[in-house]
C-alpha cells in the first residue's frame, strides 16, 4: 500500500479518514494492525479490496498486489480476485451470512464463484472446509441455518469461506470480537494453523495488543488515519518508538485485559488529524513546539522499524518518559 | 467456627423456554461467604453467575435450594419480610450510567435507598449521604450534580455510594469494572479493597475476567454452565488451577507480552446450550482428559482440603501430577 488516502464525504463536508498509509507485507507474513476505533483500521481493509462505497471514497494512492495496482482495476477484475486470492473475515459473522440460506449452500456459492466445480464436488469441498475449521458433524452442519449456530461457529464458517480457494492474503477484521474468551483462543489458533498450512499472508486487525503479541510477526499502529509505527512484534513490545504505541502498551499491560483497553479507546476516539503538525501532539506527553506545526513522516529507525515521531530515537531508547 | 454470613446450598434456577423446555441457568450451586470475605464468582456468558447474584437479592425466585443470610433462611421469605434484610445486601451494577436516574441529583440518588429502608430519620439522611460520598472520594460539591456531568468512573463511585449508604454487610458486585476504561478501573478496584478493609464488608464479585478479581478477592469460585467447578484461595486458583475449565480460562488471557509462554489451548468445540445440557460432566465434550466416567455422571465437588475443592473425576490425579501440595 502506498500513500493511500480515503475520505468520508458527508453533508457537512469531506472528512479525511486515511491520510497517506504505507504498508508492505511479504508473502506468508502475519501483520497485526492495531489502533482505536475511529483510527481507520476497518476503512483501510475495505479500501484495500476496493470495497469503499459512497459516502466513503478512496482518493489517491496505490495498492500493489504482486505488482498490480488493485485500485486501477475494474470492478469486474476485482471481483475475480476477491475471495480467490484475497479474502476478508468480518467482526460480525452472523450479519454476513444469509439468514435464509443453509450454510452448505452459502459455502458452495463461494466455491463455485471461482471454480467450475460441479455441485457435487462443491458440496464435498464445503464439507471438507467445515471439517478443516473444526466444526463437528460437518455433513449435517451443511444443512443448518446461521441462526442455528453460535457466534463462534458462524465465525468458523466465515473462515472456511475465506479459505475456500488458495487464498494468498487473508484480511481478518476483529475475528474474535464478541466471542467468549475460551472460544476466542480456539478461533485464533485455528486461523494461525490454517494460514501456516496454506502459506497465506495474514493481516489481523485488532484493538487487542495481547492478540497481536501472540499471533503476529509484525505490527502496525494506526492513529487518526495514519500508520504511526511499524515494527517486528518482539522489538515493538520491548522498545516502541512512538509515544502513542507506548500509551497503548501501557494501557493494555495495566488492564491485563483487552476488553478494557477497548473502553479507553472508545472514549478517546474523537482524535482527528489537525491541519498541521502531528495528529497525536495534543495528547502526547513529550510533544515539542515543532510537533504542532510540522507533521513527522513515517521514517525508518532501524532495520524493519519505522515511526512517525520527531523524537522516535529518544522514545525507543526510553530516554524520555513517553 | 462462626456461622458464615451467607450460605448457599444446592441453588437451582431454571427459566421456562416454551414447549416444556427450560433454560437451566443454575444447576445446584453451593458456596459460603464468611464475614469480611470477598468471593469471586467467575465464568463466561451463560455460566449462571449473574443469575446466582439476582437470586441472592431476591430479584429472582430460585427454583429450589437454600439461601441463608446471617443464619436466616431468605429464599422463601415473602417480600415484605425480606425488606428489612434488603438493607444488609446491596448490589452494584455493571453499567453505572444506566443504573442511575438521569433526572435526579446525586444527593437524591444516594439518599434514595435510605428513604426506602426508612430506618434513618429524615433529618439525619443528608449527613449520612455526605459521609458515604466522602468515603468514595467525593466532596460536597458533587451533591448538586447530575449523573451525566460525571465521568464513567465517578458514576460507578456514585453507584458504590448508593450501595453503601444503608451500611450493608454484603455487597454483590456484578461486573463493576467491565464498562470502565483501564486507568479508572484500577482506581475502582483500589477503592473496593480499601472499603472492604475499613468497613469490614463482604463481597460477592461477579466477573468474566479472572484477572480483575485477583487483587480484590481472597477466594474464587469458577462457574461453568450453572455449576461451580472449582473453588480455592485466589492465589491457589491462579498458581495451580486443577479443573480443566479453570486452566483453559486462565490460559485464554493473552497478556500484551510476546515472551509470555502460551500453553496450547486445550478445550475444543462450543459451549453447549443451557437448554440442552450434556449428560455427565458439562465439559466432557470439550475436555481432552474426559473418560467414560465423565459421560455418565456429573462429578461431585470433591473437597481436597477445607476451602479447596474441584468437581472433576481426575482432579486428584491432576493435583498429584502437578507435584505441589494443593
Amino acid at each position: 500500500m502506498q500513500n493511500l488516502h480515503a475520505a468520508h464525504q458527508g453533508e457537512g463536508g469531506t472528512v479525511p479518514v486515511l491520510n497517506g498509509v504505507d504498508i508492505t507485507l511479504a508473502a506468508g507474513e502475519t501483520l497485526g494492525i492495531v489502533g482505536e476505533s475511529g483510527s481507520g483500521k476497518t476503512i483501510l481493509v475495505r479500501a484495500l479490496l476496493g470495497l469503499l462505497r459512497p459516502p466513503w471514497r478512496t482518493d489517491v494512492g496505490r495498492v500493489l498486489f504482486d505488482g498490480q495496482d488493485l485500485l486501477a482495476k475494474s470492478e469486474e477484475e476485482l471481483r475475480a480476485l476477491r475471495g480467490r486470492v484475497i479474502a476478508l473475515t468480518t467482526p460480525e459473522p452472523r450479519k454476513h451470512l444469509n439468514p435464509l440460506l443453509r450454510i452448505g449452500e452459502q459455502i458452495v456459492n463461494v466455491v463455485q464463484a471461482h471454480s467450475d466445480a460441479s455441485r457435487r464436488a462443491a458440496y464435498a469441498r464445503a464439507e471438507e472446509l467445515l471439517r478443516a475449521v473444526g466444526i463437528p458433524d460437518p455433513r449435517q452442519r451443511l444443512s443448518s441455518y446461521p441462526h442455528e449456530m453460535s457466534g463462534g461457529m458462524c465465525q468458523r464458517v466465515i473462515i472456511a469461506m475465506a479459505l475456500a480457494h488458495s487464498t494468498r492474503l487473508l484480511l481478518a477484521d476483529e475475528p474474535t470480537a464478541g466471542l467468549d474468551v475460551t472460544i476466542s483462543r480456539q478461533i485464533l489458533d485455528l486461523m494461525l494453523d490454517l494460514v501456516r498450512d496454506f502459506d497465506t499472508a495474514l493481516i489481523l486487525v485488532s484493538r487487542d495488543l495481547g492478540v497481536v503479541a501472540h499471533y503476529c510477526e509484525r505490527v502496525a499502529v494506526m492513529y487518526a488515519g495514519q500508520i504511526v509505527e511499524t515494527a517486528s512484534v518482539p522489538s515493538f513490545f520491548t522498545g516502541a518508538a512512538h509515544p502513542y504505541s507506548r500509551h497503548l502498551i501501557r494501557a493494555a499491560t495495566a488492564a491485563r485485559d483487552a476488553s478494557l483497553v477497548e473502553a479507553t479507546i472508545a472514549r478517546e476516539s474523537s482524535a482527528r488529524a489537525p491541519d498541521a503538525g502531528c495528529a497525536y501532539a495534543v495528547r502526547c506527553p513529550v510533544a515539542l513546539a515543532r510537533c504542532r506545526s510540522e507533521r513527522p513522516r513515517l521514517e525508518s529507525l532501524t532495520e524493519g522499524r519505522a515511526a512517525s515521531c520527531f523524537r522516535k530515537a529518544e522514545v525507543a531508547a526510553a530516554r524520555v518518559e513517553a | 467456627m462462626a456461622a458464615p454470613l451467607l450460605e448457599v446450598r444446592d441453588l437451582v434456577k431454571h427459566f421456562p423456554a416454551g414447549r416444556e423446555r427450560s433454560v437451566k441457568a443454575v444447576n445446584g450451586v453451593s458456596f459460603e461467604i464468611a464475614r469480611g470475605e470477598a468471593l469471586a464468582l467467575v465464568g463466561e456468558s451463560g455460566s449462571g453467575k449473574t443469575t446466582v447474584g439476582r437470586c441472592l437479592l431476591r430479584l429472582l425466585e430460585p427454583t429450589s435450594g437454600v439461601i441463608r443470610f446471617a443464619g436466616i433462611e431468605v429464599h422463601a421469605m415473602p417480600p415484605a419480610a425480606f425488606r428489612p434484610l434488603r438493607r444488609r445486601i446491596q448490589l452494584v451494577f455493571q453499567e453505572p450510567y444506566d443504573s442511575l436516574n438521569p433526572r435526579m441529583r446525586i444527593a437524591t440518588l444516594v439518599g434514595e435507598p435510605l428513604r426506602q429502608v426508612g430506618d434513618v430519620p429524615a433529618a439525619r439522611r443528608p449527613g449520612r449521604v455526605l459521609e458515604v460520598l466522602r468515603m468514595v472520594g467525593f466532596d460536597a460539591a458533587v451533591l448538586d450534580k447530575y449523573p451525566h456531568q460525571l465521568s464513567g468512573g465517578a458514576q460507578q463511585r456514585v453507584g458504590l455510594a448508593r450501595a453503601l449508604v444503608t451500611r450493608p454487610d454484603l455487597v454483590v458486585l456484578d461486573e463493576p469494572t467491565s464498562a470502565l476504561d483501564v486507568s479508572v478501573r484500577a482506581e475502582i478496584l483500589n477503592l473496593l479493597m480499601d472499603l472492604r478493609e475499613q468497613l469490614g464488608l463482604s463481597y460477592l464479585f461477579i466477573s468474566h475476567d479472572l484477572t480483575a478479581v485477583r487483587r480484590v478477592c481472597n477466594r474464587v469460585a469458577v462457574m461453568y454452565l450453572g455449576k461451580v467447578v472449582e473453588t480455592g484461595a485466589t492465589e491457589q486458583i491462579f498458581e495451580q488451577p486443577l479443573h480443566p475449565y479453570s486452566r483453559a480460562l486462565l490460559s485464554s488471557v493473552l497478556y500484551p507480552d510476546p515472551t509470555q509462554k502460551l500453553p496450547r489451548f486445550m478445550l475444543s468445540g462450543e459451549i453447549p446450550s443451557p437448554i440442552d445440557l450434556p449428560a455427565g460432566c458439562h465439559l466432557h465434550q470439550r475436555c481432552p482428559w474426559a473418560t467414560a466416567a465423565c459421560q455418565q455422571a456429573y462429578p461431585p465437588l470433591d473437597t481436597l482440603r477445607p476451602g479447596r475443592s474441584v468437581a472433576c473425576f481426575r482432579g486428584r490425579e491432576m493435583a498429584e501430577a502437578d507435584g505441589r501440595p494443593v
